[in-house]
């Protein structure tokens, strides 16, 4: 008897011992199945197309982003179609997408990237950490922090923590969780440089805009360059968009009066109410995907040279986590076109896809804002490659290089968390070097969070490192909880906890 | 073949080794489409979209069996494709075709084979699709249970009451080769 058979059959008795008694007919059965299965014979050609499309479509992958390129990562919305689109796809550029490339600076529409020297913008390590939105009027939007950590140190500007005011720790031991991220897989570690985004928009004169004004002459002002531009539309459901040629940003926001009027009562055929939606009545992804890329076409913003848009559903972590039998979803809802720089994903410090922000109503089906519209040239530096692999486990294990965990001490409970295998990608961070404030784009590996353990709030996704030797030589940078002011004022800092690398920014 | 080590390499920049894992598994996962479209386009059709979201896909990849994270794969780009592009047909149509007639087969075995497709026509979407995943597929459980979501134990339960509904359906039969 066939030994696939003979497999079934004791499988079969396992559940239905009785049926061992009709083995031969059930065999014989089995047996007919098996003939009944249809011949199957891939053909040579079809074969080997589709591996040359493939190793096209991995090249493009780790090869900066090309136009090419899209017609192989479709969103998700158009992968029902795939069928005929993949035969079209591989009719159009495989000639293209085969062509060697020669050796770019250029990574795809509107992305360069030129190479430096070696350690060129100094010791990351020594430089002054900032927010990442710290210096951009237009940021915030943009940025995102880890939803583990504690309000920080970082976080207490303008909040009345300045001289005169003493600060203790807050963190009641009986009430601390510590979490430990465990991997003991195998890793990879990536050999990538580190990117600095060269920030500065090109800018014309004003001298037409300031002629207009009439007030003063502008002769005098023909070498003046615009530092940060704004524009609006008077009309309803006008769009401001607010240019930072200093920081190389731009954002787009529809007029915020008429937005609020038009969600009580103008522009939908009922009254919208602008607070919280049920989320039963949220728009599928592709829906608000669709809604977005329609108006970055519109607005002739470049959708190439970015990944697949993902829409944050983060708040649905908070809602179920948090337990409550009501989840509600916020009204604006993001959509990110995730940056994928130099062949890698990129990711903000908390492990989440960093990229174009477009800001999409659930309601009314229409775009609000864009923001972290930046430009997209780089300078590669390489840097000594971290390859101590047990060095980065034990930073991934404390949450990352500036994520804070409490020490163990009497009262404070650990939690243990694992984590997959790791990932590479770019960690993006913003350091002030020379007094000029920088984003650079550093390797780092990203470990997945594979399961957290129930009743945990633990709403990050993933823990990044960086694979910098001289960040992670550092030492401890972990970030230490934010102090609170104690009752009757004073003037003693705080001396307890880790050096803060970000506490060089604070007032 | 190392599969973890080729995926790691995937994964951290070196996607072109993605190739390796093609071949090994390229005639599984088309065969995995033509057992249920029997239409040879459509089914190239599916093997490329298949491979094509796993490579893209492939950093998302993180625990488990390969296979079953690619052959999850093929399974919902299947069913995207009934859902959207043959949306008055049923799941597993293959089934309501004549049954294929081999010059060297039988005409008992013809008709063993109709009364199988016959069979599978009464059985639920999903317990046809557990028979055909363990006897044409031939998945072993544990990765039928990663691929449907189901757990291995009622995966298996199932199928062996499938297989004796299909012994008191069909009653006897003269033993035939297989081939």
């Amino acid at each position: 008897m066939d030994p696939h058979i003979r497999q079934l059959l004791e499988e079969i008795y396992q559940s239905q011992p009785a049926l061992r008694q009709q083995e031969p007919q059930l065999a014989a059965w089995l047996e007919q199945f098996m003939v009944a299965r249809p011949t199957v014979q891939l053909t040579p050609d079809f074969r080997q197309q589709l591996r040359q499309k493939l190793l096209a479509a991995a090249r493009s992958t780790s090869q900066p982003p090309s136009l090419s390129t899209d017609s192989w990562f479709m969103p998700k919305w158009i992968i029902p179609a795939a069928a005929t689109a993949v035969i079209i796809a591989v009719a159009i550029p495989l000639t293209n997408l085969l062509m060697p490339k020669a050796p770019p600076t250029t990574t795809g529409p509107g992305v360069t990237i030129a190479t430096v020297g070696a350690d060129a913008f100094g010791s990351l390590a020594s430089a002054t950490k900032q927010s990442l939105s710290a210096t951009s009027p237009t940021g915030g939007a943009a940025e995102r922090r880890s939803a583990t950590a504690p309000v920080t140190a970082d976080d207490s500007t303008g909040l009345g923590t300045g001289v005169g005011t003493t600060i203790v720790e807050p963190v009641p031991p009986e009430s601390v969780k510590r979490y430990e991220f465990i991997y003991d897989g195998p890793i990879a570690i990536p050999d990538l440089p580190i990117l600095m985004r060269q920030a500065t928009l090109r800018a014309g004169t004003v001298t037409g805009l300031i002629d207009d004004v009439g007030l003063i002459g502008s002769e005098p002002f023909r070498s003046y360059q615009p530092q940060y531009l704004t524009v609006a539309q008077s009309v309803a459901d006008g769009l401001t968009l607010s240019i930072d040629y200093v920081n190389g940003s731009i954002s787009l926001y529809r007029n915020q009066t008429v937005a609020l009027d038009r969600g009580i009562s103008v522009g939908v055929e009922s009254p919208v109410s602008l607070e919280q939606v049920q989320l039963a009545s949220l728009p599928p992804d592709d829906e608000l995907i669709t809604v977005a890329n329609r108006f970055l076409d519109q607005y002739g913003i470049s959708r190439q040279g970015f990944g697949q848009p993902i829409v944050n559903k983060d708040f649905l972590r908070y809602e179920i986590m948090a337990q409550t039998d009501m989840v509600y979803a916020p009204q604006e809802l993001t959509v990110v076109y995730p940056w994928q720089i130099n062949g890698q994903p990129v990711y903000d410090e908390s492990g989440n896809r960093y990229g174009l922000v477009v800001n999409v109503n659930a309601v009314t089906k229409t775009v609000s804002g864009v923001s972290n519209l930046v430009t997209l040239s780089f300078q590669a530096s390489d840097y000594a490659r971290e390859d101590d692999s047990d060095k980065i486990v034990e930073v991934a294990k404390h949450g990352g290089l500036y994520s804070y965990q409490p020490e163990p001490a009497e009262g404070v409970e650990t939690v243990k968390i694992q984590l997959g295998q790791p990932a590479s990608g770019y960690m993006i961070s913003r350091y002030q070097l020379d007094q000029t404030s920088s984003e650079f784009l550093v390797p780092a590996l990203i470990f997945p969070i594979t399961s957290v353990p129930s009743g945990e709030q633990l709403y990050q996704s993933s823990i990044i490192v960086p694979v910098v030797k001289d960040l992670l030589a550092q030492g401890d940078a972990t970030i230490k909880p934010m102090p609170l002011p104690a009752e009757g004022g004073g003037s003693e800092p705080s001396s307890a906890g880790p050096v803060n690398a970000e506490s060089d920014s604070q007032p | 073949m190392d599969e973890l080590a080729i995926i790691t390499a995937c994964q951290c920049g070196q996607p072109e080794r993605f190739a390796a894992l093609y071949d090994a598994y390229v005639d599984r996962i088309y065969a995995f489409h033509y057992y249920r479209l029997g239409h040879q386009q459509t089914a190239e059709d599916l093997t490329s979209t298949t491979f094509l979201k796993a490579l893209e896909s492939i950093t998302t990849f993180h625990t488990g069996s390969f296979s079953a994270w690619l052959y999850r794969i093929a399974r919902n780009t299947l069913i995207d494709f009934y859902r959207t592009r043959r949306p008055t047909l049923e799941f597993n149509e293959q089934f309501d075709r004549p049954a294929p007639h081999h010059p060297d087969q039988s005409v008992d075995a013809t008709l063993a084979i109709e009364r199988i497709q016959r069979f599978l026509r009464t059985l639920t979407d999903d317990h046809r699709e557990l028979v055909l995943m363990r006897l044409w597929d031939q998945l072993p459980f544990a990765e039928i249970a990663a691929i449907t979501g189901r757990s291995e134990a009622s995966c298996k339960m199932a199928f062996s009451r499938t297989m004796a509904k299909l012994r008191a359906a069909l009653g006897s039969i003269r033993p035939v080769a297989a081939g």
